[in-house]
């Protein structure tokens, strides 16, 4: 939706990896696509299962729109708005959570030129994180207790104000 | 499942990522050697800018030295070449002293750059030229980057002060006329923007435009030049896909050597070379000025104040005639001197017995004889010839009717020779025998009715033609319409012809030029080739044979097909020469003796095998060569050069060849290649050689030599009065004197006397009444001497080179073209001194006075010598 209505023109195209990611054992990756003078749409894709012997699964979609002051993409400071979908399961502090976000906010960051075709972005991004999810103990049987119906239901639901991004990414311009 | 198949690339994504660490390490440590004792360093050098406090790029000189105490003593030499601000003295002092030194600097246009050496090395750098921030690094292990931001601090930082506009327009543009060499143009680039107008993020294009200047038409744009900031440069490189050359479509035009830098002025001289179309226009080159950052241009100049239509033609007045020699005159071209007579036509009818040769006792034919015989001798001794013709009409038989025309044709002659003087010839000619079909043909003619006519051809067409008059007789009308016709047919025809003009020889045609010389130039009177052959053959003045040339060539041309005719080769190639001469060159006139593609002395023959005309001889073809040459067509100058090859004249032509392609190209310093240089050194010896060349060059080329002004003059001073080329060039040096020139010494007489003008008499009246009524009682006797003539007493306000281009234009009308165009001449000194039609006679005047100024002087001066005017004098 977003690439749509920014129109695409199919210039400049780079990917990354977002370094603070990578070091919390959370796969991802990432695609910027120049779609105008002074704007980009990214798209990342993060993923993890059990990181440095945490018991946590997400996985996750950030798209974003970025708009650089500099006058021209890639380059300088920008500003993005973006959003954030993911899906976790995650055991914390004899609770588990399980269930799904959606949120949107802004991001604000610097694109700095490392070589002729290597950048590092540094980035950071807040906004209202909605979820839904189930929450129990480790000894409850949720699946057993809360159903209704054969339908498993969450039980809580919220948002919460979170970073939606935050982080330094390395790019890599491909054309 | 899929999240657990996550659990098994963890570990393979932990190597990957430390193996990733050491990818993205600074691109300077991948090329790290095990070499202990080398050590690579990047250096970051910035320059403060004062206003944001932030680091700058700048552009460094560096210099790696085997240690820091050799760099510290470079150090302290460069401190005393360089002074606090760059001079073209500084920059020759460095040369001298890094040529003694046998050093040289390395260059870092951003300040970025990396060395490699040996541990104890230090790099000595100097940032902008500035001698303030030279600086020492050592090169120690381990140290990998050095980064350092340097502060000017001769530069104040102004606080407190808001500024309401950064750029208030003080760029410069300077309006050079363009160089003019006649095929091409070359422009002049100017551009002086003072800091603030371009910057690291901003792009600079110059767009040249060729305009013409009578239709003020845009004719060409020309290759632009583009000049970018480092940092614009690169994301111009990345956002074209890293092929800058390939995409940009202003690639072409980059120039990558100088940097567009904030907060630093940029200076841009270029010449643009630009090859006109039409040779005979003149053009003129603006361009457009614009600066740009990353989207839109935020300043521009417009065009304005760049081109301007005003052209230095440096070489227009040359002179080759030392290139060229006059063709001499040899009996090749030698025609006889034209015969002119005139051919009339009259009748004879006298009347004659039947079938005789007897004239009858008839007045009438004493009447005829006596008229024709009064007709002739009107001529006197120019009657040269008469021809009598009898006519023999249809009836009767044709031979005996021919037979009886001719003998009484004689009868005719026998009766009118011995009225005749004896040098006239008197000729028979054959009977004009006449047909019944010329009878029919003169009845229509007479317009006779339609029905007569009808008889009148059935009877010829079946009848034989011996037969017809028996037939034609009886009929009625024969006596009223055949008759008549008949007898007319036997009348006899005279032609005579006589001489208009007696045949002159050699010396007969020289005494007739000098005595009709104003009806020749007037039209009215006219010589042959032949006399004209004869004037070029006997008459040695140059002046006289220039006058004796423009009459032959108008002459020569009037008549057609003139290039076949033997004179017009010599008379046309001195044309050409006079034309030359006077700085007016014309290719038109030689061109039918030309034919390219042919060898020299190309003649075609006819049907006969006879010669039509030479083409292609050699002197014809010199002396086109140097018209083309003068014309600035430099390729069909030498295309002609190589038909005559080996001649003494071509490697004189080509001397001038290579003077005006070289001349300029060395005093704008653009002439590195040596054979070049060679050539032009020879080149200049023989154009040299002339001191009208000369006069020309130092005159025109003067802004570019330091000769001042009476120098130049002493040269120009040396051409003759009557050269008009003199006073256009006395008029361009003088020009940059308008205003502040000397005043004339006027008042000529030994007794110094002068008009005064009506403020001095007015002041005198007040203040000096007795010296007034002397003044009163000079004036009234010089009033009275020169006939109430004022004009050489009283000065006018006119400056001096418009006198003298006024006095050249009379010479030569055509220089005033010249002048409108004349590069020499500004648009700020035409707007102070326009030259104005209304006051032509005010400039012819004030010639007048400078002239009797300066020949008053020479009658004065002790020397004896000619002098140049008073004007130097004065001074």
């Amino acid at each position: 939706m977003l690439l749509s209505s920014a129109g695409i023109k199919a210039q400049m195209l780079s990917v990354n990896t977002d370094v603070v990611q990578d070091v919390l054992l959370t796969p991802n990756v990432g695609f910027e696509l120049v779609t105008g003078e002074r704007t980009t749409v990214c798209l990342n894709v993060f993923g993890n299962y059990k990181p440095w012997g945490v018991d946590m699964k997400i996985v996750g979609v950030q798209p974003e729109f970025r708009y650089f002051f500099s006058g021209r993409p890639m380059h300088g400071p920008f500003f993005g708005i973006g959003g954030i979908a993911a899906s976790y399961d995650i055991h914390w502090k004899s609770k588990i959570y399980d269930g799904t976000a959606l949120g949107a906010g802004l991001t604000f960051g610097y694109v700095f030129s490392l070589a002729r075709r290597i950048n590092v972005d540094c980035h950071a991004g807040f906004g209202p994180v909605f979820y839904k999810h189930k929450e129990y103990f480790d000894n409850d049987f949720y699946d057993e207790e809360f159903i209704d119906g054969n339908i498993q239901r969450a039980n809580a639901n919220g948002y919460w104000l979170l970073p939606t991004r935050i982080g330094v990414s390395v790019s890599y311009i491909l054309k | 499942m899929f999240l657990k198949s996550l659990s098994y690339i963890n570990n393979v994504y932990i190597a990957a990522l430390f193996l990733s660490v050491f990818c993205l390490m600074p691109v300077s440590a991948q090329d790290e050697d095990d070499d202990p004792d080398m050590e690579t360093v990047t250096f970051y050098l910035t320059l403060k800018d004062n206003r944001t406090g932030k680091g700058e790029p700048v552009s460094v000189e560096y210099i790696v030295l085997k240690s820091e105490k050799a760099a510290n003593t470079l150090k302290s030499k460069l401190n005393n070449v360089l002074s606090d601000e760059e001079t073209g003295k500084d920059v020759e002092a460095l040369t001298k002293l890094l040529k003694k030194e046998k050093i040289t600097f390395k260059k870092a246009n951003t300040g970025s750059f990396k060395v490699r050496g040996f541990i104890g090395d230090a790099v000595l750098v100097l940032p902008n030229r500035e001698r303030k921030l030279l600086d020492v690094f050592t090169i120690k292990k381990g140290r990998k980057e050095i980064r350092k931001m340097f502060v000017d601090t001769s530069v104040q930082h102004l606080k407190n002060v808001d500024i309401v506009k950064v750029i208030t327009d003080t760029s410069k543009f300077e309006k050079v006329p363009p160089i003019d060499l006649g095929d091409r143009v070359i422009f002049n680039i100017n551009i002086n923007l003072p800091a603030g107008y371009v910057k690291d993020d901003s792009r600079l294009i110059v767009q040249p435009v060729a305009i013409d200047c009578q239709t003020d038409d845009t004719v060409a744009y020309l290759n632009p030049i583009v000049f970018e900031g480092e940092r614009y440069h690169r994301l111009q490189d990345k956002r074209f896909a890293f092929d800058y050359k390939k995409n940009d479509s202003l690639s072409r035009g980059y120039d990558s050597v100088n940097v567009l830098r904030s907060q630093t002025n940029f200076v841009y001289k270029e010449s643009v070379t630009f090859r006109k179309p039409d040779v005979k226009k003149n053009y003129k080159g603006i361009y457009y000025t614009i600066l740009e950052d990353y989207h839109h241009p935020y300043w521009t100049n417009g065009g304005e104040g760049t081109g301007s239509c005003l052209a230095y033609k440096p070489f227009k007045f040359m002179d080759f005639s030392v290139a060229l020699k006059e063709q001499p005159i040899s009996e090749e071209f030698m025609e006889p001197a034209e015969e002119n007579y005139m051919r009339k036509n009259t009748k004879l009818s006298l009347k004659f017995k039947v079938g005789k040769d007897v004239l009858t006792n008839d007045s009438v034919n004493d009447l005829e004889r006596n008229k024709l015989i009064a007709e002739l001798r009107s001529y006197g001794s120019n009657l040269r010839v008469v021809n009598i013709q009898g006519g023999a009409s249809p009836d009767g038989m044709l031979s005996s009717n021919t037979e009886l025309a001719r003998k009484r044709s004689a009868m005719a002659i026998r009766m009118i020779r011995g009225y005749l003087p004896g040098d006239v010839h008197i000729n028979q000619k054959h009977p004009l025998v006449y047909t019944w079909e010329d009878v029919v043909a003169e009845l229509q003619r007479r317009g006779t009715s339609a029905e007569i006519m009808e008889m009148v051809n059935n009877t010829i067409s079946g009848t034989k033609p011996e037969q017809v008059n028996i037939k034609l007789r009886n009929m009625p009308f024969y006596e009223k319409e055949i008759l008549p016709v008949l007898e007319n047919q036997r009348i006899m025809t005279v032609d005579y012809r006589y001489e208009l003009q007696h045949i002159m020889n050699a010396e007969e045609a020289v005494d007739a030029y000098y005595a009709k010389k104003r009806e020749l130039l007037a039209g009215k009177e006219r010589f042959s080739n032949g006399d004209y052959y004869n004037l070029f053959a006997t008459i040695a003045d140059s002046t006289e044979l220039d006058t004796v040339t423009m009459l032959a060539y108008k002459h020569i041309i009037s008549q057609q097909a003139y290039e076949r005719t033997k004179l017009a080769p010599y008379v046309c190639n001195r044309m050409a020469l006079l034309k030359i001469r006077s700085g007016t060159p014309d290719v038109e006139i030689l061109k039918p003796f030309i034919y390219f593609g042919k060898k020299a002395g190309y003649s075609p023959t006819d049907m006969n095998g006879e010669a039509i005309m030479v083409y292609n001889r050699p002197e014809i073809v010199l002396t086109q060569a140097v018209n083309y040459f003068q014309m600035q067509k430099l390729d069909t100058a030498m295309y002609l050069l190589n038909m005559v090859p080996g001649r003494a004249e071509t490697k004189v032509i080509r001397h001038f060849l290579n003077f005006q392609m070289y001349y300029l190209k060395d005093m704008l310093g653009q002439l590195e290649n040596p054979e070049q240089r060679r050539l032009l050194k020879e080149a200049e010896a023989y154009v040299m050689e002339s001191d009208e060349n000369k006069a020309i060059l130092y005159t025109e080329l003067r802004k570019y030599s330091s000769r001042s002004r009476e120098e130049i003059e002493r040269y120009v001073d040396m051409l003759g009065d009557d050269n008009p080329k003199k006073w256009y060039l006395k008029g361009i040096l003088w020009s940059d004197e308008a205003g502040t020139e000397p005043a004339l010494q006027l008042g000529l007489g030994n007794d110094g006397f002068r008009i005064l003008t009506e403020e001095e008499e007015n002041a005198m009246m007040i203040h000096d009444q007795i010296g007034y009524k002397v003044y009163e009682k000079a004036k009234e006797k010089y009033l009275n001497e020169h006939n109430g003539d004022t004009s050489l007493t009283t000065d006018n306000d006119a400056p001096h080179f418009l006198a003298y281009f006024q006095h050249s234009f009379d010479l030569e009308p055509s220089y005033k073209r010249l002048y409108f165009n004349e590069g020499n001449i500004d648009e700020k000194m035409r707007e102070r001194h326009p030259y104005r039609k209304k006051d032509i006679q005010k400039y012819r005047d004030k010639f007048r006075l400078i002239m009797a100024a300066r020949d008053a002087n020479a009658e004065h001066s002790d020397t004896g010598m000619e002098t140049a005017g008073n004007e130097n004098a004065v001074r």
